[in-house]
């Protein structure tokens, strides 16, 4: 459901995306949808909705990256929070990130692309 | 995603319509490659006012109502797109959180190209770049004309001029005239017009004893499409 990000992949993540901050709340992945963008949480709530049940992204966790990569259907969906800082992660970017020189960067990247 | 949806964009219904309409077979299975294709339910929104973009949306089949919100969390509806039109294209090219939110008014199958790859493709085939420009000056004229009837003309023109508009865009042929196929709500159609549902439903009601326009189960029909043009009061 979600990925636990290393800090070192955060940070480089944090200088090669623009930081977002949501300003209302949004339903930004729906059940049943391919991600168009995968997220990692910063700050904030991202809310996991699957039947009745409800739980939270924990910070430094990104969420809808593989299926984003394997345009596999999402199996929840999922809410985003006002205030909630973000780094959004489209198709482009971890195209783009499985080029770059860092090697456990490459890495991340294609080990999601590669596993679709 | 059904089963029915095309993978290629060759195969998309709305090719013909949209801004990928002069691209070449090459060009068509990258874009392919790289689109992602929802189907939208009714209600579903495609991105909300206020957030950040992410790229653009392509109707391939379907229709989305645009909307701003007003004080009070009144719902004004702005725009209304269908297949083969594009959303989001603004944001992406003025570098601003969107301005209004776009939702699903049934199944609406909706392809999406992120930000990155738009704009380089934008760069590098004129054609696409001709074909958002064509886009965005249509819909500029669409809204400088809305403006003017909003000041200028009563709300029974005004309700003239959008079952006119939706003749034009969203009907069929029908025993006693057209048949107007997109399904809006009152509420919907005052909120396009700008007015209340009782005020509405009042020209309609006009209208109809008018014999101008009838009724087929929930669709509007439109009967005497020369006497609606007139009660439009159209200055072109």
């Amino acid at each position: 459901m979600t990925t636990e990000l290393d800090i070192d992949i955060i940070n480089y993540l944090q200088g090669f995306c623009s930081e977002i901050v949501y300003e209302r709340d949004e339903v930004i992945i729906y059940e049943g949808h391919v991600p168009r963008v995968g997220f990692v949480l910063l700050e904030g709530k991202l809310e996991i909705i699957m039947s009745k049940t409800k739980k939270n992204v924990l910070p430094n966790n990104a969420i809808g990256v593989k299926e984003l990569a394997s345009k596999e259907p999402f199996k929840y969906t999922v809410k985003i929070y006002p205030n909630t800082k973000v780094l959004p992660l489209d198709r482009s970017t971890l195209i783009s990130l499985s080029k770059v020189k860092e090697e456990n960067i490459r890495n991340f990247a294609n080990d999601l692309l590669l596993s679709a | 995603m059904s089963k029915a949806a095309p993978k290629k964009c060759q195969d998309c219904p709305s090719l013909m319509e949209g801004v990928f309409c002069d691209l070449g077979d090459e060009s068509l299975n990258e874009l392919s490659t790289h689109k992602i294709t929802n189907l939208y339910k009714k209600g579903q929104t495609l991105f909300v006012e206020g957030n950040p973009p992410f790229g653009l949306y392509c109707i391939s089949t379907g229709n989305v109502k645009v909307s701003k919100l007003g004080s009070g969390g009144r719902e004004n509806i702005v725009r209304l797109a269908g297949a083969g039109d594009v959303l989001g294209h603004r944001s992406i090219f003025t570098d601003q959180y969107y301005s209004a939110t776009a939702t699903a008014l049934e199944d609406t199958r909706v392809c999406f190209l992120d930000k990155k790859y738009i704009l380089e493709k934008v760069s590098k085939e004129p054609s696409v770049s001709k074909h958002i420009m064509f886009r965005l000056g249509r819909d500029l004229g669409a809204s400088e004309t809305k403006i003017a009837s909003l000041s200028q003309k009563s709300v029974f023109e005004r309700t003239a001029e959008l079952l006119l508009l939706l003749s034009a865009s969203h009907s069929e042929e029908c025993e006693d005239g057209r048949k107007i196929t997109l399904k809006l709500t009152r509420e919907e159609m005052a909120s396009y017009l700008g007015t209340s549902s009782e005020t509405l439903i009042r020209c309609l009601s006009e209208l109809k004893s008018e014999e101008v326009v009838g009724q087929e189960g929930k669709n509007i029909v439109i009967k005497n499409e020369e006497k609606l043009v007139e009660f439009a009061n159209l200055s072109y």
